[in-house]
């Protein structure tokens, strides 16, 4: 595809989506302006671009803690969920017995246990990255334990042949048909930690963008609130769109409007 | 019993066995975790207090789940009919989408005060945003060749919509709906916590500052439990409304 081609088309997909974007916060800042509703009930676009520069410094340093937290929990609930994954698909006891527990407490509201881990763990950053691992675990291991599962028999039967070593069939098999999975299910954790990180961070902390969002609203600064929901919001957003980017690096042979789950 | 459901319901007790041997010999103290028959009994002695406030979530829950199921089943399908509507909307819909929606429930308090309002609202963004992307992914999957048959026999635009694309997407449906209704819990709980004088996220916070943690660990399996029971009742829809779909493959 020539460049100007792909460039028209950059511009059909941005633009209607550019225009809506401007539409509305031309109207929210008229509306706001024009019907007199209090500046601490609902801002301005206006005031709350002008309390993001303000307040940056603060903004900053507490997106790091949130983006630390909810990285920390990304890895190790990724990391842990991998390993159990892996035992999952080998041991026909855990899969029977273990695993339908996992199953179930994937419905179970995990977030409502922030309370209870900030009994535990205190008000500083472990309690936030705990509950981040929680769901990226549950997360993990059953998107995890289907990708491992999802090869083809011809292939597996192949790496049965007298050859054939289990760790072979682990790495050379299974892993590479479970990529697909493991992207979809950084995604969702990729959400998930952040939001258990703000929400955590409301429950009891010192700093983090949850602790923000709260003292802002406490303190009936709407403006700043505003800005500190952008930021967040901004985190999720980044977050996404980065292993969405990877996904694309990595799995070249796949389609575009693939997911698994 | 069968022996797919033994397993899980041995390792189930082995576990609560396990719980109980360490808060009754002292390995595990009370504020770590209170035994599970301490949970139970609190179950049974603030049934009414338990009861009430499970009310108010699931009332929250529900309302959300529906309303916000409802809405986006129309977006999805107004979308997928008009190219503009969908070139202008359904990619900010998606950008909005990867939002954690927790961080603006305290916009909602502000705007709609402490009520069931803001609750209420960012159940239904969540179920919304849930359902909106299955459907539109639901909606796409239809047979091109049956929308084509339709509109060779003269079927107007409104009635392929809904005879194929609508039809087509139910299982896509009953899939967010099973995700939504999870999502509805914990986003009616963490609302909770920040506004509100009643539901399940309000005693967890409560009984936790007053240190009555059994009661605070009742609250928090009957939130499971509703969560398990919504869970439950959509499965059921499911196989009521889509008997074709393999089970094995959906669950």
């Amino acid at each position: 595809m020539s460049r100007e081609r792909s460039l028209a088309r950059l511009l059909v997909l941005v633009l209607p989506s550019a225009v809506v974007l401007v539409l509305v916060l031309v109207g929210w800042q008229l509306a706001v302006q024009s019907s007199g509703v209090s500046r601490l009930v609902v801002p301005t676009p206006t005031s709350v671009a002008g309390s993001l520069a303000d307040h940056r410094v603060e903004l900053w340093r507490n997106s790091i803690v949130t983006l630390s937290e909810a990285l920390g929990g990304l890895l190790l609930g990724t990391g842990f969920a991998l390993l159990c994954a892996v035992a999952v698909v080998y041991s026909p006891l855990l899969r029977s017995s273990a695993y339908p527990l996992v199953l179930a407490a994937q419905a179970i509201p995990l977030v409502a246990l922030a309370p209870v881990l900030a009994i535990w763990l205190g008000t500083g950053m472990l309690p936030k990255v705990m509950l981040a691992a929680f769901l990226a675990y549950t997360v993990t291991l059953v998107i995890m334990v289907k990708g491992l599962g999802a090869t083809d028999e011809p292939t597996l039967e192949l790496m049965h042949t007298p050859h054939g070593r289990r760790s072979q069939e682990l790495f050379l098999v299974r892993v590479p048909a479970s990529l697909p999975f493991l992207f979809t299910a950084l995604k969702l954790s990729a959400s998930a930690a952040v939001v258990a990180a703000i929400a955590a961070e409301y429950i009891g902390s010192l700093d983090g963008l949850g602790f923000l969002i709260q003292t802002s609203r406490k303190h009936l600064q709407t403006d700043f609130l505003w800005a500190t929901v952008v930021v967040a919001g901004a985190i999720g957003m980044a977050s996404y769109g980065a292993l969405a980017l990877l996904e694309r690096r990595v799995l070249r042979w796949q389609p575009d409007d693939v997911t698994h789950a | 019993m069968t022996t797919s459901a033994r397993n899980p319901v041995i390792a189930a007790v082995l576990v609560l066995c396990a719980w109980q041997l360490a808060t009754m010999t002292g390995l595990l103290q009370f504020y770590v975790l209170p035994r599970p028959t301490a949970v139970a009994a609190a179950m049974v002695d603030h049934a009414s207090v338990l009861e009430r406030h499970g009310r108010a979530t699931l009332t929250v829950a529900v309302v959300g789940f529906l309303l916000g199921v409802g809405s986006a089943v129309l977006v999805a399908m107004a979308l997928t009919y008009s190219r503009l509507a969908r070139a202008a909307f359904y990619p900010g819909l998606l950008a909005l989408r990867t939002l954690p929606f927790v961080a603006i429930i305290p916009i909602l308090v502000i705007v709609m005060g402490t009520g069931y309002e803001p609750r209420i609202t960012i159940c239904a963004i969540g179920s919304f945003f849930v359902t909106l992307v299955n459907m539109m992914r639901g909606l796409r999957s239809a047979d091109i060749e049956v929308d084509e048959l339709m509109h060779t026999l003269g079927a107007s635009g409104l009635q392929r919509l809904v005879k194929v694309r609508l039809f087509a997407s139910l299982p896509y449906l009953m899939a967010a709906l099973k995700v939504a209704a999870s999502t509805c819990v914990v986003e009616a709980t963490v609302a909770e916590w920040i506004a509100g004088n009643s539901g399940l996220g309000y005693l967890v916070q409560v009984s936790g500052y007053t240190f009555q943690l059994d009661l605070m660990w009742a609250a928090i399996c009957v939130a499971a439990a509703l969560t398990l029971g919504l869970v439950a009742v959509i499965t059921l829809v499911e196989r009521r409304a889509t008997p074709w779909v393999p089970r094995s493959v959906s669950a």
